[in-house]
């Protein structure tokens, strides 16, 4: 039976990864698993080697390069990751069966549209009920559910989450931004048939983007950490 | 050096062929594997494979579990569904580059 790492030395590799850069937890896994590795790799040769030097030879195998490289790689991934799952989750909302429920929400709309004469006002109240909708969930909603982990580790899947979180700020934005333009054409009330069932449109997609921003998304990340990281959530 | 930049639009192919083959394996046997196979020919190095293996991940070819071994997490690499009918895919496509690959370097004169 060839030596291997300790706890303790292995407890050095988190430190290692750390050092490099590397501080989330659910990345050092598999860069301080590869380390110990090299270093047990060379134990089978050389049993009495040192385990200090036997670091120093994985790290330079490794390349402190690598580690910087690997993050940003991973983090990117994630990203890319659940950016395909909300468009993934949006578009099935234009695809059979769930396209029926779109159609209505959106041929409801364009009716509603028909009734209100200052199509401004319309477009202004949704912008503002997802204004209000912003504050509930971040208040009261999200407080509720989402992801509680240790203190003493940091994981990149719960900051992705934070970070998504921190985004929405953007959408602060969106009265404004709806009031210029309806300024900016000098346009109260669209009448043209197409681009009234076009808003309707929008309106509907850019809310099922929200729910699955605010609601799909936080629970696939919170199914994939519970998955790998369960023993670290609250 | 200049031999394995001829394997880096493959190691895609690579790495999903290994997982097919073995069912599930970690970061390090894949390096040691992929030495073993080729006799030391081709080396994949940590900064290449970490990032090809997160973006197949993030692709939903690959899924992970983690277990513990020798008192360490160890993360596990293997094929979703979607992986298996990509890796025939590619499989494919590598097997005609190889071929037109063949035709390209050894035309036969008439």
């Amino acid at each position: 039976m060839s030596r291997t790492v300790t706890p303790e030395e292995t407890e050095e590799l988190f430190k290692v990864c750390k050092n490099n850069a590397v501080e989330y937890y659910d990345v050092q896994i598999e860069l301080v698993d590869h380390l110990a590795s090299l270093i047990e790799e060379q134990w089978k040769n050389e049993p009495e080697l040192d385990f200090q030097l036997a670091l120093k030879n994985a790290i330079k195998k490794f390349g402190t390069y690598s580690f910087t490289r690997i993050k940003l790689q991973k983090e990117k991934e994630l990203r890319r990751k659940y950016n395909r799952l909300l468009w993934k989750f949006v578009l099935e909302f234009y695809r059979w069966p769930k396209l029926i429920t779109t159609f209505v929400f959106t041929l409801g709309l364009f009716l509603l549209f028909q009734f209100v004469e200052q199509t401004v006002w319309l477009v202004l109240s949704y912008t503002i009920a997802i204004l209000l909708g912003i504050l509930i969930y971040q208040y009261l909603i999200y407080p509720k559910f989402r992801l509680k982990v240790v203190p003493w580790k940091s994981f990149l899947l719960v900051d992705y989450l934070k970070k998504t979180r921190n985004n929405v700020v953007i959408l602060l934005q969106l009265p404004n931004i709806a009031f210029q333009i309806f300024n900016f054409t000098n346009t109260e009330s669209v009448q043209n048939q197409w681009l009234l069932f076009g808003i309707s449109f929008l309106i509907v997609t850019l809310s099922v983007l929200l729910y699955g921003l605010f609601f799909f998304i936080p629970q696939k990340v919170k199914e994939h950490f519970m998955g790998n990281y369960a023993e670290f959530a609250k | 050096m200049q031999k394995n930049n001829l394997y880096k639009g493959s190691l895609s192919t690579i790495v999903l062929k290994l997982l097919n083959d073995k069912g599930r394996m970690y970061g390090y046997q894949i390096t040691r594997e992929v030495e073993k196979i080729t006799s030391g020919d081709l080396v994949i190095t940590e900064g290449a494979l970490y990032p090809t293996l997160h973006k197949l991940e993030a692709k939903g070819l690959l899924s992970v579990e983690i277990q513990k071994v020798n008192n360490r997490p160890r993360k596990y690499y293997f094929l979703t569904e979607k992986g298996k009918k990509e890796t025939v895919n590619l499989l494919i496509e590598m097997k005609t580059f190889i071929q037109n690959m063949d035709i390209l370097l050894n035309p036969k004169l008439t």
